[in-house]
């Protein structure tokens, strides 16, 4: 006998995930899912971002890796409320643990905006949603110009690509102009920014980009 | 791995059906993904197999069949499918101004048992 139907592999994180969109329209907060390789710079990314915050943006941050609390470590010496998800062996998030993050990250400081930062992978995060307002793609110059080609499915989720590293760039064959032409094929809308972390340079739309997303929460 | 969350949202579903068809057996279970979906036939199966190793459902078959996807004419509201690997145009007005309709939703299509 054949049985036909239509039913969600993943609805239960997919049922988490709109519990978490709930849990942050609710408290008028905004949520970005930043997915890039081990090493692709995400957590430098945040270091500099939290220099850079002005005061409309209260941060807060999860940190997802296999295992140690180092990112969170990081991002806590930066004064930043942060709660580190460690999966194990799971090579992604999922909305269940970000959920139960969220919630203590929300109990004692007002938050609007909260950044996760997924297990370094550019292949499993981008199949599990958490709730997010954005996706947020993060490659480093020194991976590769190729990265976009082979990795479609992050790259056409995403609502922003930043490219990091850029100091290193000179050091490299990385052709941003091939990267931009891929993104292009699957991507009709995000902006591409590129930038450095150490340094800094190349942040400011970045910024203007997570100010512009929590001041629409405000206005709503 | 993440083929074992895909395989434990698999479970499930078979679970609920159980409940409602009464089989004893399955021998297919099909699949159906976007065409960026990161699912391998291979990995897929191979976990399914450990997963089951004990269970009612060792030995069941597990097909992956990938949809086209589905897009939509910013220009003149046409909708139609693709396979092509980057946008396509229009096929009533050759713009290229297309938007994916972008569901990357794994599903259960249908399940052989006995
Ligand atoms: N020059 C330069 N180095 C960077 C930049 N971002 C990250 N790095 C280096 O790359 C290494 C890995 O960065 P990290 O933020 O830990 O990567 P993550 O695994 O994506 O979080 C760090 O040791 C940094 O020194 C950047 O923008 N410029
Ligand atoms: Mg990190
Ligand atoms: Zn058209």
């Amino acid at each position: 006998m054949k049985i036909k139907m239509r039913e969600r592999v993943l609805s239960s994180n997919d049922a988490w995930a709109r519990e978490n969109k709930a849990f942050l329209t609710e408290r008028n907060i905004r949520m970005l899912n930043l997915i890039g390789s081990p090493g692709a710079g995400k957590t430098c990314l945040l270091e500099k971002t939290i220099d850079l915050l002005g005061e409309r943006i209260a941060l807060g941050i999860i940190e997802g890796d296999l295992a140690t609390a180092k990112d969170a470590d990081r991002i806590r010496k930066k004064g930043v409320p942060v709660y580190q998800i460690n999966t194990g062996s799971g090579c992604h998030l999922n909305a269940r643990s970000v959920h139960k993050a969220m919630r203590e990250l929300c109990t004692d400081t007002p938050i609007n905006l909260i950044v996760v930062e997924n297990v370094g992978n550019l292949v499993c995060p981008a199949e599990f949603d958490l709730g997010e307002d954005a996706k947020v793609a993060v490659l480093s110059v020194t991976e590769g110009d190729d990265k976009v080609e082979k990795y479609p499915l992050l790259f056409t989720k995403v609502s922003v690509l930043l490219i990091t590293k850029m100091a290193l760039l000179r050091h490299t064959n990385f052709n941003l102009t091939t990267v931009r032409k891929a993104f292009r094929k699957l991507n009709r809308m995000a902006p591409l920014f590129s930038m450095d972390s150490l340094s800094g340079r190349g942040f400011s739309p970045w910024m203007e980009y997570l100010n512009a997303a929590v001041q629409r929460e405000d206005s709503k | 791995m993440h083929e074992l969350s895909v395989v434990d949202g698999i479970l499930r579903v078979v679970e609920i059906q159980k409940r409602k068809h009464r089989f004893s057996r399955v021998k297919l279970i099909e699949i159906i993904c976007g065409k960026y979906n990161c699912l391998s036939e291979d990995n897929l199966q191979f976990c399914f197999d450990a997963a089951t190793e004990s269970s009612s459902l060792k030995g069941a078959r597990l097909k992956i069949v990938r949809r086209g996807e589905d897009y939509r004419c910013a220009a003149c509201n046409a909708e139609f499918g693709a396979e092509s690997e980057s946008l396509p145009t229009c096929p009533a007005c050759r713009s290229t101004d297309v938007i994916p309709r972008m569901d990357y939703a794994v599903y259960v299509r249908s399940l052989e048992v006995e």
